[in-house]
């Protein structure tokens, strides 16, 4: 049956199937083999030249077979399925195959296996993510409009100060807006004051509107009030729909009135300066009282923090002016008259209610009910709205601003939020996909390492109370004990110096501030405006002192008790005012918050490594 | 009779390396020796046996060379590696060892004389 194997001989020519047994079943049965040994070898998907071995020892096999004598049926009966034999053969030659396809068969098998796993991970977490809502849609804007809505209509300043703002006459044109706040601040001396006179002449109407505005005991400020659109694209702005979009997070509103309110206060300081210089007393005290009123408006006025700020700074400016009259212009002043603006100062018009950390609170709760869910035990997951408010507050972080907590701007170059300089290049939703896939990654990667609702809570409820505390010690006791000794910046430095914890609570260094020293400047504390009041009160005891000795007092002391109650302190020292006579003249002024006696000597720069003023403050001379 | 197939992925190698053993054998070679030599007890399918020959080749127990038969034909020949007749007696043994138990058990008793009558079947 078989041949015997003796005197076999090794080739090495290329192996081609004999065919000399089959063609001797006919043509018809020697197809029918050479298509079933060619389903064999097609199944079997090895390499070529594996291929073509089976095909040869196949073919071989089937052609011994007919010359044995076996009919084409039987070969292919006995042969058997050939689905089972290309999968046999299949395995078998593979595992003949040299060791380095092994190697890299497997390597590539594992780092599929590991691709699947990481994809299916993060197909988890993105659909988790995405999946999670906050216990509110309402955005803040909701929130303050709702609130405002509740002020009755004619206690609501905002529509009278639209309607001043739309009267204004050669807005656009000379002299611009920051030329008005130059003018406004150095009066005549300017040269664009002809220039100013003639715009106050034109805009008399605006500025009455403005004033009768400042009567009405609330701003009452509608951000999505469509009675705003004829303002808001008039001087420029969009509309209020586009403006503030539903859903949008606190760092995207955008305070045009802010701006344009900023714009009539200058007017305002202009046309109070244009009244002393015509020596018109009862104007300048209507116009003055109204910019008083002013910033007594903002500084109550609940939401942003930008308000309180403002109408603090509106109300250091009211006194400084008031400073400027009384020491500039005395003889427009009765003795009767000083009095009066006496009582004026100590009225409780100043006093301010709403704490600086109350403003931080407003920002924690919005992003604490967008940014979680929230379950039946308090707890609750980050959400994609969560990443998205942090993502847009990142976005606003400076290099200047994070010099205290440098992780969150690391976090802001990881997030691909920042430019080459550092800024965002591409703000207000204009970003390139390649940024969006960033932000995206970066959403993913904090919903797997932030700390869940109710610890995230927990900690951001310690650091509001320990910022309350530290806002409510004294500005002095603040500089004396320098910055390491506050609980509530140890705490935040707690965080920002532990990977572990920054990596669960870096949104509690984003969210508050992070050096009181920034807020101090931006919205200044009620300490500040106690001493500026009280200095303004001195600048009037002085001149009633001259009046009556016809000279000025050697010491401040002097003044006490006769015309003023107590001398004013410093409240960066809790030592007085510096009090000196310079060529003749008074001189009063604080220190500062670099504690040393520059000599009246104002420097208007900021140490960046403390976030301190340095140089001196003056009440008098009056500092433009 | 059939084989079961879990009893014959054991023997099957074992048979092919005793075959091999007695010289270089091509594919049909082999077939027509299971089956003549074992009475068709241990004759596989091709579709199994040809598997089997590149498993052992892999394993590197067996060698397969194209060469030229005396008929002028050119086959694979497979032959047992050194590693393979070594195989090839630790699995006799094995199995020497199993027959031994079978027949201690009474199992193998009437073996010889079944084999007659599944010919005559």
């Amino acid at each position: 049956m078989s041949q015997p194997s003796q005197n076999i001989q090794p080739v090495d020519y290329l192996i081609v199937p004999s065919r000399r047994g089959i063609a001797r079943l006919g043509e018809r049965n020697e197809r029918q083999i050479q298509e079933f040994v060619e389903e064999i070898v097609r199944r079997t998907r090895l390499w070529p030249s594996e291929k073509n071995e089976v095909r040869v020892e196949l073919g071989d096999h089937f052609d011994d077979g007919a010359d044995a004598g076996h009919t084409a049926e039987q070969l292919l009966q006995s042969f058997g399925s050939p689905k089972l034999a290309a999968m046999l053969i299949r395995k078998a030659k593979r595992r003949g195959r040299p060791w380095m396809w092994h190697f890299w068969r497997r390597s590539l098998l594992a780092c599929l296996g590991l691709a699947c796993l990481v994809f299916m991970s993060f197909s988890l977490v993105y659909i988790r993510l995405h999946s999670a809502v906050g216990k509110t849609s309402d955005d803040l804007i909701t929130i303050w409009d709702q609130s405002t809505k509740k002020i009755p209509e004619s206690d609501r300043a905002w529509p009278d100060y639209r309607a001043a703002l739309m009267a204004l006459q050669g807005y656009k044109a000379p002299p611009s807006y920051l030329t008005v706040v130059k003018i406004a601040t150095n009066g005549p001396r300017n040269s664009d004051w002809p220039g100013t006179l003639v715009f106050l002449d034109k805009n008399a109407k605006a500025i009455d509107l403005f004033v009768q505005g400042t009567k009405k005991p609330r701003l009452g400020y509608l951000y999505r009030d469509y009675g705003n659109n004829a303002w808001l694209v008039g001087f420029g702005y969009r509309s209020a729909s586009e403006m503030y979009p539903v859903g949008m997070t606190s760092t995207s509103i955008m305070l045009p009135q802010i701006q344009e309110l900023n714009f009539l206060h200058s007017l305002l300081r202009a046309a109070q300066v244009r009244a002393l210089e015509d020596g018109k007393l009862a104007e300048f005290k209507r116009l003055w009282q109204a910019g008083a009123r002013l910033a007594s408006q903002l500084s109550h006025e609940e939401g942003s923090l930008i308000y309180q700020g403002t109408g603090k700074h509106y109300a250091l400016s009211s006194l400084n002016t008031l400073r400027r009259l009384v020491r500039d212009y005395p003889k427009l002043l009765s003795d009767a008259e000083l009095q009066a603006w006496r009582q004026e100062i100590q009225s409780d018009r100043w006093k301010s209610t709403v704490s600086l950390a109350d403003n931080y609170r407003q920002s924690v709760q919005e992003f604490l009910q967008v940014g979680y869910t929230q379950r039946a035990n308090g707890d609750g997951r980050l959400t994609f709205a969560g990443c998205r408010f942090l993502r847009e507050h990142l976005v606003m972080v400076s290099e200047k601003d994070a010099i205290h907590w440098p992780q969150v701007l690391a976090e802001k170059y990881a997030a691909g939020l920042a430019g080459a300089n550092g800024t965002n290049p591409n703000m207000f939703g204009r970003r390139s996909a390649v940024d969006k896939t960033f932000e995206e990654a970066a959403a993913l990667r904090w919903s797997t390492t932030l700390a869940n609702r109710k610890e995230m809570q927990q900690e951001f409820d310690l650091a509001l109370k320990l910022l309350d505390e530290d806002c409510a010690l004294p500005i002095r006791e603040k500089l004396q004990q320098g910055s390491g000794s506050s609980p509530y910046l140890r705490e935040m430095q707690r965080i920002s110096g532990s990977p572990a914890l920054f990596r669960r609570y870096w949104p509690v260094l984003l969210l508050l501030p992070r050096y009181d020293g920034t807020s101090r400047i931006f919205a200044p504390p009620h300490e500040v405006l106690v001493m500026h009041c009280e200095a303004t009160l001195a600048t009037i005891a002085l001149e009633q002192f001259r009046r009556r000795t016809d000279q000025w007092p050697a010491k401040l002391e002097e003044l006490v008790p006769q015309d003023l109650p107590k001398v004013p302190t410093d409240i960066y020292t809790g030592k007085p005012l510096v009090y000196r006579l310079v060529n003749g003249a008074p001189s009063l002024y604080s220190v500062f918050e670099d504690l040393k006696d520059d000599n009246g000597t104002a420097v208007p720069k900021i140490n960046n490594t403390m976030g301190l003023q340095i140089g001196d403050l003056n009440f008098i001379p009056v500092e433009d | 009779m059939k084989v079961e197939r879990e009893l014959m992925r054991g023997a099957g190698p074992v048979a092919v390396l005793k075959l091999l053993s007695g010289g270089a054998k091509y594919g049909y070679e082999l077939v027509d020796a299971l089956a003549t030599q074992t009475q068709g007890i241990l004759s596989m399918g091709q579709s199994t046996l040809y598997p089997m020959l590149y498993n052992l080749e892999a394993q590197g127990l067996i060698i397969g060379k194209w060469s030229a038969a005396p008929s002028g034909r050119d086959r694979k020949y497979y032959s047992l590696t050194p590693q393979g007749q070594k195989r090839l007696a630790r699995d006799s043994a094995q199995w020497q060892a199993v027959v031994q138990a079978l027949g201690n058990l009474g199992v193998l008793r009437s073996a010889t004389r079944l084999i007659p009558q599944w010919e005559a079947s």
